[in-house]
């Protein structure tokens, strides 16, 4: 059978006598105790803000500091600098000399990685380059579109 | 308290102030009550439920009452929250909504079958069972009109919907709820 719904139309929910006349009261009262308890959570909270770091955060925190502490007391050392290891004043038999008796010691993965640390990428572009847009190096181009 | 039109900045500035805030919480009691219990019962079905609902609803609104902006009407602001307040009990203390936020029919039938305060024929109960399993946009869409008898005008700004989406909802609404009802043969 056809029905227009809006015929339908009625108000089926009611509700126990005197309902909201009931009510009004027993919201307040949810409400005022509601509040009273929000205020006591916020006043416990107030006095200092002690805000708690876990174990694992306040070590790393210690640690940090510790090495920092460490690094600058070391580089600072009297006469630290004067006994630091030059490169350049090793001469091509002494390095040769090295590489022969330990050839076999030598990690080939650690020397490439350190290869790979050391290695800055520009500097194989000529000095004479002047004519290069030099806000192209810093776009990722490649190197024959920016020299061309 | 006798039923008095306040304007939503007589009331919002009563609720705000720090001494005449229990009046003002009793003004918008007394001024919206019906009306806010009625968007939750429409919602959860049974009284004992959309008493909870309401209530809770209720007291947030109070708690809450300093967050409100005055970006839409203060019945909007509440509409908002009662109807997220209902349908997240039905979702999570009933747990009895399925994914696209409709009611299986037998449950609705069994929430009103149960309900002391429902006062319907057989006809209308089947009616509130087609309405409980639609979609819950259509649905919102469906009661606003059919019960609240809302301008599309109004309800698209407060469901931040266009009108002619509005009214293809409550076209497609209105076709499966006589559908349903002509299919059951009553």
């Amino acid at each position: 059978m056809n029905r227009d719904i809006n015929q339908l139309k009625k108000d089926n929910f009611k509700v126990p006598e005197d309902y909201f006349e009931n009510i009004s009261d027993k919201i307040i009262d949810r409400w005022k105790e509601s509040d009273k308890t929000e205020e006591n959570t916020t006043r416990q909270q107030s006095p200092g803000k002690v805000i708690k770091m876990n174990y694992s955060r306040r070590y790393w925190i210690t640690g940090l500091v510790a090495a920092a502490i460490a690094l600058l007391v070391y580089w600072n050392l009297p006469g630290k600098n004067s006994d630091r290891f030059d490169p350049t004043s090793l001469n091509n038999e002494e390095i040769m000399a090295y590489l022969n008796q330990n050839s076999d010691q030598i990690d080939l993965e650690l020397l490439s990685n350190e290869v790979a640390d050391n290695f800055e990428p520009l500097n194989f572009i000529p000095s004479d380059l002047n004519a290069i847009d030099t806000d192209a190096l810093y776009e990722d181009l490649p190197l024959e579109d920016i020299i061309n | 308290m006798e039923k008095k039109n306040w304007t939503d900045q007589e009331l919002i500035a009563m609720m705000q102030s720090e001494d005449k805030r229990e009046h003002g919480f009793r003004c918008l009691l007394v001024m919206y009550q019906e009306r806010v219990y009625m968007v939750i019962r429409r919602i959860v079905l049974d009284h004992s439920d959309a008493d909870d609902v309401f209530q809770n609803t209720m007291v947030k609104i109070f708690n809450n009452i300093n967050r409100f902006e005055m970006k839409s009407s203060l019945y909007t602001w509440m509409y908002k929250i009662a109807t997220n307040e209902a349908i997240s009990f039905l979702r999570t203390q009933k747990k009895i909504l399925t994914n696209d936020g409709s009611m299986p029919e037998h449950i609705a039938g069994q929430i009103l079958e149960a309900d002391p305060y429902f006062d319907g024929d057989v006809v209308q109960k089947e009616l509130w069972k087609a309405v409980a399993s639609l979609p819950e946009k259509q649905r919102e869409v469906f009661r606003l009109k059919y019960f609240e008898e809302m301008k599309y005008s109004e309800m698209s700004k407060l469901l931040q919907l266009t009108e002619g989406a509005l009214k293809a909802s409550y076209f497609h609404a209105v076709k499966k709820i006589e559908d349903y009802i002509k299919k059951i043969n009553i």
